[in-house]
């Protein structure tokens, strides 16, 4: 049965509106997704919680000489609506990872990393048609504004996520750091 | 503008909404250990419900009817869930048509007029209150159009072409198989100056570090040019040179085709990431304790494909002892002290060569503490096991 949590997330989305409520891209540091799955057991939980996030890149401020589309972008994450059931989470017997996921990790008011999932990338749409041959071609578009449905175990303790994107750097996926939400306490 | 406008709408949003009906169109087990799969309808409105239900039947039907998802197809469960639109069909806006559906499905996204986007929050509402987190691993969203047209990503839009369940294959390969695309054209952009990620993409194609060798014959050339064997074809992911694919076509490439060795490889070998070989053992407690003497039963029901069954293989302290899907231990024959009973469920298919992650096997592992037994007790278990070899059940 699901609970539905709107005068939090209500609160959450007036602080978002009001306040930076998450912050700008910032660099990933040495965290790989090897690094992370080896270090950071997922939890097994009985209640989840399910997050409706909204994601929103800007663009960042330009730079002399570059195109627009060449700067960085700043990456906004706002949760919209909590939502907690009765129930587990999917569990990976050996968790792969690829650049069309996004890695979203829980982490307490320390910064402590308390579980990790991976949850398909909402902003890119595949778009591939077939030719006369049948042969494919395709693009990706890239969205501006998208939503992320996350599942989390409520952990107590649980503070924020942080959500990354996955680089390959040809071993191993670095995870390059998009924002953060906070979360509200654990129920 | 009203700055209270964005609340109301807030609050409204906020409002408690029902689930919508789900139907289960196949159900094979328990949503942990099975990979499940979420069908929304757009554009259905009350009186195309039956539609859609045929629909998804047709659509479910022609996806388990292909390599490799036809073998496992007791692996999967499927949910229909029952979205009624105020309106019938998908908007074209190039062409002026407005559809009001629950979805709002659209053609003509980004100005192409074959991809066809949703609403991604409407989406996500609908399956967070129909659905648990579970039962979501493959989010589909069926729109009731019949031109051709779709999209991938977080979930795979498809219009009731007939030819749309080959982009859900397609599209199920990216975000379930994690493959990656093996035609040439661009965009996206090539880039093949390090080893991709992909399975099915290769930069580095010597015999020893080729990531599919497995599947070379000795007396394929790589790179490869002829037909019809597994090798190392020029031209993949966006790169008409630089990075190769292992089959000179496949369902990564072309659509109507099959997926081939390497990419169905590594999407039974996904099934195997969210399913278990063992599907549930007895007893229940890692740790027993038996009577002294007293036999001990163990049991265990393997996943079952549409075709060759895995295979069972009891060990009790490392030796093989039995196979079979159940397992009577006679402790009377164990000396006292502590004991280990493992079972092994194991997928031998000859689609998969590669497993470095040993996932086509399942394991469960048992701690017996085992107490002396007496000579009337060896002589017991003996009577029964002769007794249940004479008369087996």
């Amino acid at each position: 049965m699901h609970t539905t949590l709107c005068g939090a997330v209500l609160a959450t989305a007036i602080l978002c509106g009001v306040a930076a409520c998450a912050t700008a891209q910032t660099p990933a540091g040495a965290l790989t997704f090897r690094k992370l799955t080896t270090s950071v057991a997922q939890v097994e939980g009985t209640q989840v919680r399910d997050l409706r996030i909204q994601w929103t890149r800007e663009p960042g401020p330009a730079i002399a000489g570059q195109a627009q589309a060449a700067t960085p972008q700043s990456n906004v994450f706002s949760l919209l609506q909590e939502q907690t059931s009765t129930g587990g989470l999917r569990r990976e017997r050996a968790p792969q990872l690829s650049t069309t996921q996004l890695v979203v990790v829980v982490q307490d008011a320390s910064g402590r990393e308390l579980d990790w999932r991976t949850v398909a990338d909402p902003s890119m749409i595949r778009a591939e048609f077939p030719g006369p041959d049948g042969t494919l071609s395709g693009r990706v578009v890239e969205q501006r504004s998208s939503e992320l449905l996350v599942s989390i175990p409520d952990v107590a303790g649980a503070d924020r996520l942080r959500i990354y994107r996955p680089v390959w750097n040809g071993r191993d996926y670095d995870l390059e750091a998009l924002g953060t939400v906070p979360l509200g306490p654990a129920r | 503008m009203n700055r209270l406008a964005p609340l109301a709408l807030l609050l409204l949003a906020c409002g408690t909404a029902d689930a919508e009906p789900v139907v289960s169109i196949r159900r094979n087990g328990p949503d942990e250990n099975r990979v499940n799969i979420a069908i929304l309808g757009d554009g259905y409105a009350q009186g195309d419900q039956v539609k859609y239900s045929s629909d998804v039947d047709r659509l479910v039907q022609a996806m388990f009817e292909q390599a490799p998802y036809q073998r496992y197809a007791p692996y999967f469960n499927v949910n229909r869930v029952d979205v009624v639109s105020a309106e019938s069909g998908a908007s074209h806006p190039a062409s002026g048509v407005r559809r009001n559906t629950a979805l709002g499905a659209e053609f003509d996204c980004a100005g192409i007029q074959r991809l066809v986007c949703v609403n991604t929050g409407a989406v996500n509402t609908i399956v967070s209150r129909s659905l648990p987190s579970v039962a979501r691993d493959i989010v589909v969203v069926l729109v009731n159009d019949p031109e051709y047209g779709g999209s991938g990503g977080s979930f795979t839009v498809l219009s009731t072409h007939t030819a749309a369940v080959e982009l859900l294959l397609h599209e199920s390969g990216h975000s379930f198989g994690l493959l990656g695309d093996e035609y040439e054209t661009t965009p996206p952009p090539c880039v093949n100056t390090v080893e991709p990620p992909q399975p099915n993409i290769a930069r580095e194609i010597g015999r020893d570090r080729l990531k599919w060798a497995a599947w070379v014959d000795a007396a394929t050339p790589l790179p490869t040019s002829a037909t019809g064997s597994v090798g190392a074809y020029e031209g993949a992911l966006f790169c008409a040179s630089g990075l190769f694919r292992p089959t000179q076509n496949s369902k990564m490439r072309s659509l109507g085709v099959p997926f081939e060795a390497v990419n169905a490889e590594q999407l039974i070998r996904r099934i195997y990431n969210f399913v278990s070989p063992v599907d549930s053992s007895e007893p229940a407690a890692p740790s027993l304790a038996p009577a002294r003497g007293a036999a001990v039963e163990f049991s265990v029901q393997p996943m079952q494909p549409a075709s060759e069954p895995l295979l069972t293989t009891w060990r009790v302290d490392g030796a093989v002892t039995a196979t079979g899907t159940s397992f009577r231990l006679q402790s009377a024959f164990l000396a006292a002290g502590t004991h280990t009973v493992e079972v092994a469920v194991v997928d031998s298919t000859s689609a998969v060569r590669n497993d470095p992650g040993g996932l086509l096997t399942g394991r469960r592992t048992w701690t017996l503490s085992v107490q002396a037994s007496t000579a009337d007790d060896v002589k017991r278990a003996l009577e029964d096991v002769f007794t249940r070899w004479r008369n087996p059940r």
